[in-house]
């Protein structure tokens, strides 16, 4: 083949490859098909929220009381995580009402303790990774970066970051998973029901604060022209094929900790050291790094995407605040508790976390009742 | 104007994960770890001289403490740059203090350091850990760690090295699945003093080494050991080159005592057992391989108050008969390496029920039998 023509048929597949895979022939086709794509990239970053709040659980909470029952207690959280998706999809219907921004200020205080809950173990993986920085400068790094990534970034950019993350964070969570239980085998996973199936379901009551995000998946985009697109959009991204495979990662994650058995509860670990346990067990330096890498990227991300998200919600009850004030006030909180409490994580951070469920919960049934009202108006 | 504020911020990754450059850092390659006087503990590293690019001239560097934190703390204080132990290949133990010492709370408190390279090995050094570990010579030109990555790799494939790693040992100290066995290494004496005495030659120095057979140091430890027959020098020629298929290596074949000449003098094959979180005793490299395909190619299918119930695969190479006898030298020296607790595990319905089981206790009492 001549060198002219193997060098068109590279840059014509080349630029094949950059190109979206569906075809648009109308103004108003390419519009919809923009919306979808948007829509979809805010499911993404959706269920990367979800996945992150349910895995922190597993590490944080979870597998220090149920052992080889965390598995079973993250099947148990499939529960609650359904019925608040069937609650705000009922709810989703009102947030086309005027009022709608009161119920979703609600969902702030959840928000808030997301945020500090992401900060503060960022923080502390941070301190593992790098010890000889100084607690303080990991501390500005963590909360500088947040904030101004949310700041500096456009309206659905942290959407597509997202999204564009999500093959990446698969990836290398697959790679951790298999080679976590190096020794191929499966006697941890034995007794069966840990100690036993009351203190397994008492343990999952301690994650149903953890599938509180569900309800983003009907909030988000929140920004204030969200609206008016999701009105005009005609396909919508199906929410379930988005939540219940985060809910799959996160029983398999529990099951490979319960396999693997990183750690021994007496043992007291730090919540860096949590964090990474999984991917050291690994018996590969490489895939052991990639385990403190794929924190390092999840971390920020959800960070990012909560303060973008709380900062939204603020924007849209109260516009007349500035972008960079609303982000700090959502921001500030979170900071405070890291800050002036740094060892708040383990004592009492997670003791409040199941209770974010509450706030989506009461915003969903608000929702519910201004859509009827809709209905009926 | 905010893409350039965003690159500016990327700036930061500029930086690195340290405060210190990697010249400014020191990388231990070993650590031992030896029983001092009035209980304390002697902790020590060994580093690469860094005299040139090429350098293969190493150094030990020692401190005493009341424990590993203290004795860490001393040797951070004293050094000129802050350790690193993110290269760390080898902890070395003496079986003096491994055997005297619950394991687990040191071996924890090493795996928790922030740098610590989890995959690193953990032996038990027949005599003065320090001695073994500033005995190491890597063969054949290369860096230590390199030398240890290769021969310990080759080692584990030959079933001559348990495959466990300072993460896997902490584990499995932690709960009552089953024991660990720990590597063991040893100073080998007449190669030793052959080197030293090829050394002083060159230099224009006499005199010549001793041959002998104990793979201690110039500690007196010896008599703690288990007393085991040790092969005589010059016994049978055996050489452990190309991978062998098992059968040729002398029955009681330990560290520091293999007959040959030139080379590290400090050697790496066999094991010990751990029971009760402490050594209790050794295996030698023919014990070890025995020990280590029985547990790759067998399970215990059930146990009860005094039976344990073993299933061989069809293609294990290890007979009944010396199957019955592995297990009962385990069982003297209480070391759970057969895993029988975790067959405990998968009978049982809860953790309530494992725990009122007792296998620690019934353990050293069971018999085994034996099926296909």
């Amino acid at each position: 083949m001549k060198a002219p023509v193997f060098l068109a048929r590279l840059r014509k597949r080349t630029r094949r490859l950059m190109q979206t895979r569906t075809e648009v022939h109308t103004e108003e086709e390419s519009i919809q098909s923009r919306m979808l794509g948007r829509l979809t990239s805010w499911h993404w970053l959706g269920a990367i929220l979800l996945f992150a709040q349910l895995i922190l659980w597993v590490v944080l909470a979870g597998y220090d009381n149920a052992l080889q029952g965390t598995w079973q207690a993250a099947i148990m959280l499939l529960m609650p995580g359904l019925g608040l998706y069937l609650l705000w999809r009922a709810a989703a219907k009102g947030l086309a009402h005027r009022q709608a921004k009161w119920p979703l200020l609600c969902l702030l205080p959840s928000l808030i303790l997301d945020i500090a809950l992401l900060l503060a173990a960022w923080l502390s993986l941070m301190r593992q990774l790098m010890p000889s920085y100084p607690e303080v400068v990991l501390m500005i790094l963590c909360l500088v970066m947040t904030f101004l990534a949310a700041l500096l970034g456009r309206e659905n950019g942290v959407a597509y970051g997202g999204g564009m993350l999500r093959w990446l964070l698969l990836g290398f969570l697959a790679l951790v998973l298999l080679h976590a239980n190096a020794g191929r085998t499966s006697d941890r996973l034995f007794p069966v029901l840990g100690h036993g199936l009351t203190h397994t379901a008492k343990t999952a009551l301690t994650g149903v604060g953890a599938v509180w995000p569900v309800a983003l998946f009907f909030v988000l985009p929140c920004h204030k022209d969200a609206h008016q697109f999701l009105v005009r959009a005609q396909k919508q991204p199906k929410t379930l094929l988005f939540l219940l495979p985060v809910f799959l990662l996160c029983i398999l994650y529990s099951l490979s900790m319960a396999a693997t058995a990183p750690w021994n509860p007496v043992d007291q670990l730090r919540v860096g050291e949590k964090l990474i346990a999984l991917s050291r067990h690994t018996r590969s330096m490489l895939i052991t790094e990639l385990g403190s890498l794929w924190w390092l990227i999840l971390l920020p991300l959800c960070a990012v995407a909560g303060l973008t998200s709380a900062g939204s919600i603020l924007r849209r009850a109260a516009p007349r605040f500035p972008r960079w004030l609303a982000l700090l006030a959502a921001l500030l909180p979170g900071a405070a508790m890291i800050v002036l409490w740094p060892g708040i994580l383990p004592r009492f951070l997670i003791a409040l976390l199941p209770y974010r469920v509450i706030f989506p919960l009461l915003s969903g049934i608000w929702l519910c009742v201004l859509g009827r009202r809709q209905l009926r108006g | 104007m905010k893409r350039f504020l965003l690159l500016l911020l990327f700036c930061l990754f500029l930086t690195g994960c340290s405060t210190s450059s990697g010249e400014k850092q020191i990388f231990p390659i070993c650590m031992s770890i030896d029983q001092a006087k009035d209980g304390k503990l002697t902790i020590g590293v060994q580093v690469n001289m860094m005299s040139s690019a090429e350098s293969t001239e190493y150094t030990v560097f020692t401190a005493t403490g009341d424990n590993f934190s203290q004795a860490l703390e001393i040797l951070g204080a004293s050094m000129p740059y802050p350790l690193h132990f993110g290269q760390l290949r080898l902890c070395i133990l003496s079986y003096e203090y491994a055997s005297t010492h619950s394991l687990r709370p040191l071996l924890r408190e090493i795996a928790s350091l922030y740098t610590i390279r989890p995959d690193a090995t953990v032996m038990v050094a027949l005599g003065n850990a320090r001695q073994t570990m500033e005995a190491q010579k890597p063969d054949l030109g290369v860096r230590l760690s390199t030398y240890l990555d290769l021969l310990l790799s080759r080692l584990r494939q030959e079933h001559l090295l348990p495959i466990e790693n300072l993460t896997d040992v902490v584990r499995a100290l932690g709960s009552d699945y089953g024991d660990p066995l720990l590597g063991l290494c040893a100073l080998n004496q007449a190669v030793s003093d052959q080197a030293k005495s090829q050394q002083q030659s060159q230099q224009g120095g006499g005199g010549g080494g001793s041959g002998g057979n104990s793979g201690g140091g110039d500690q007196p430890a010896v008599a703690i050991y288990p007393q085991q027959e040790l092969p005589i020098s010059g016994d049978k020629e055996t050489s452990i080159g190309e991978p062998s298929p098992g059968d040729d290596l002398p029955i009681n074949l330990q560290a520091g005592a293999l007959p040959r000449q030139n080379g590290n003098p400090v050697e790496y094959i066999g094991s010990t057992t751990v029971g009760n979180g402490v050594v209790s005793g050794i295996l030698s490299a023919q014990e070890t391989r025995m020990v280590l395909l029985l547990i790759r190619h067998s399970q215990v299918a059930s146990v009860t108050q005094t039976n344990a119930e073993l299933t061989l695969e069809q293609d294990c190479p290890v007979a009944p008969e010396m199957t019955k006898e592995l297990a009962a030298r385990l069982q003297a020296l209480n070391c759970d390496a057969l895993s029988v607790g975790a067959a405990v595990a998968r009978q049982v319905s809860d953790l309530r029920a494992f725990t009122q089981f007792d296998i620690e206790s019934i353990y050293p009492s069971l018999t085994f039998s034996v099926t296909h």
